[in-house]
């Protein structure tokens, strides 16, 4: 299954990626350039909503890190919202839950970002 | 018809029937130079002095050739050839004005002699592109003399040459690639073979324990990596590691990961400092924050059968007992390479003869069933339980066999550690 990747940007000048499918080298670049296209936009905080996306491997999570050290040198903050039970599994083993911040809702994690 | 006008008729036909026998001549010279003489040259400046000759047999009155190739950047064009060399100035003006004025853009995009009377320079400019059917390749520009006739039969002609012309370079091109191409699968051939004798081959076999290891990397290279080795009579450090991603990016840090774990494995290094020191180079040297390493690293001291590991990111082991009951042990830390300086924790695990454990990369459960559904975790788990581990060979061997049956996606490793 490929990745779809759909962007909005709210109000409060944060960007909301939603991330469907599955995300593998032959799709990860995709979240990368969009991440990167949303921070010469100038948007300052990015979520991820993980919800419908189905798998990742470890590139798919590598991109992740990717956007979570480029957002934070653009001084903002990337979070991720409500990730599938495989996905959250290997973000878990990995070990990114100690370095990025996950939420239920897109809701909370805009409230967050905005504290 | 007259007497006259069918003499006229006939000269004309004659005439032309020598025109097309002196361009099959032409294009029959052209044909075998391009194929045979020149099949396996790299030089193009050969092909541009083919394609020169056979023009001017056509247009006898022809002052200067010259042609023009595209730049590495695939947009630009640059004077590539031009003969006679001193008119090269007056050319590349002619190129400049008439590029200026845009007669230039206009004959690329025509595919067929562009004629263009310069009264400033009392000559005839003559473009025409260089171009197959796949792409553009460059641009011909002639100059000849300002009263020129050329006939409909010598246009297709000088068509036909700088076709083949085109096909020429396009081939010289291609060439180039697949020399390039296979000299790239010679290099990763060797670099697989130099990195698969990185890994131990043997089971490390001793009165207390085996070790053993087995890879398959999904790529020529892989990224995965595993080793074993004595540093004392005592002690056997045991390291497993999957650097993000494949092929020869990965690799080349699996073999620097290798290093760091050899040396500081050989000096006895704790497993809290291999890893720390792992992680902090590792963030100062992968250039891409995309790429991390996980991995754990462990050492097993043999008189109080007390395995010691750290695990950075990595899935946690399995701990098999003699009655083939499978407990997962305890892992947790972050991937190497992404936060330098971040605290890792140290696990302890006192092992009993007949304990089996198994270290693996996530390769293993990545693997697509019949039905597109991920093993996963429990999946594996299950293909574990199944497996007798009273050999630990053949329990590999087993294993990598039910795991033949999917569809690999990523390297798989497996690191054994078996408790006599």
């Amino acid at each position: 299954m490929d990745l779809k990747i759909d962007r909005k940007i709210l109000d409060s000048n944060i960007a909301v990626i939603k991330l469907a499918g599955e995300m593998d080298i032959s799709s990860a670049n995709l979240l990368k350039a969009e991440i990167k296209n949303l921070l010469a936009e100038e948007v300052l905080h990015i979520v991820l909503d993980l919800a419908d996306l189905e798998f990742t491997d470890s590139v798919g999570i590598g991109a992740i890190v990717a956007g979570l050290t480029r957002t934070n040198e653009s001084g903002g903050r990337l979070c991720a919202v409500a990730p599938s039970r495989p996905v959250k599994r290997l973000m878990d083993i990995v070990g990114l839950f100690q370095i990025l911040d996950c939420f239920d809702t897109v809701q909370e994690a805009e409230k967050s970002l905005l504290s | 018809m007259t007497d006259e006008n069918k003499k006229e008729s006939s000269q004309h036909l004659i005439e032309m029937n020598r025109w097309l026998i002196h361009g099959l001549d032409i294009l029959s010279e052209l044909t075998k130079t391009f194929q045979a003489d020149l099949r396996d040259t790299e030089d193009l400046t050969q092909i541009y002095q083919v394609s020169e000759k056979a023009l001017r047999k056509v247009l006898l009155d022809l002052n200067h050739v010259s042609f023009l190739g595209l730049e590495e950047d695939d947009i630009n064009m640059e004077l590539v050839y031009s003969m006679p060399k001193d008119h090269t100035e007056t050319i590349l003006n002619i190129i400049e004005e008439y590029t200026d004025n845009g007669t230039f853009g206009w004959a690329l995009c025509e595919n067929r002699l562009v004629i263009v009377p310069d009264k400033k320079r009392n000559k005839t400019i003559l473009f025409h592109v260089l171009a197959t059917h796949n792409q553009v390749l460059g641009m011909f520009v002639g100059i000849t003399t300002l009263d020129i006739f050329v006939s409909d039969a010598a246009k297709k002609l000088i068509s036909v040459i700088l076709l083949d012309t085109a096909h020429s370079i396009e081939s010289i091109a291609l060439t180039k690639d697949l020399k390039a191409s296979e000299r790239m699968r010679q290099e990763v051939e060797s670099a697989a073979k130099i990195q698969a004798s990185l890994l131990p081959k043997d089971a490390l076999d001793q009165d207390q324990l085996i070790a053993l290891g087995h890879c398959l990397p999904s790529d020529q290279i892989g990224g995965d990596y595993y080793d074993f080795f004595s540093p004392s009579e005592e002690l056997v450090n045991l390291a497993i590691c999957d650097i993000s991603g494949h092929g020869v990016p990965a690799g080349l840090f699996m073999t620097m990961v290798r290093s760091i774990i050899r040396t500081m494995g050989h000096s006895k290094s704790p497993p809290l400092k291999v890893i720390h020191y792992l992680n902090g180079f590792l963030g100062g040297e992968i250039p891409d924050p995309e790429i991390f390493v996980t991995g754990i690293y462990s050492q097993f001291h043999k008189p109080t059968k007390t395995l010691t590991y750290v695990t950075a990111g990595h899935p946690a082991p399995w701990l098999i007992n003699h009655k083939g009951q499978t407990k997962r042990l305890p892992a947790k830390g972050l991937a190497m390479g992404i936060v330098p300086d971040i605290p890792y924790e140290e696990h302890q695990v006192v092992l009993k003869s007949g304990d089996t454990v198994l270290f693996f990369t996530d390769g293993l459960y990545e693997l697509k069933k019949d039905d597109g559904i991920m093993l996963g975790e429990e999946g594996l788990e299950l293909v574990i339980q199944k497996i007798d581990w009273t050999s630990p060979q053949k329990g590999v061997k087993q294993l990598f066999e039910e795991m033949n049956l999917l569809k690999q996606q990523d390297d798989q490793t497996v690191l054994v550690l078996k408790i006599k």
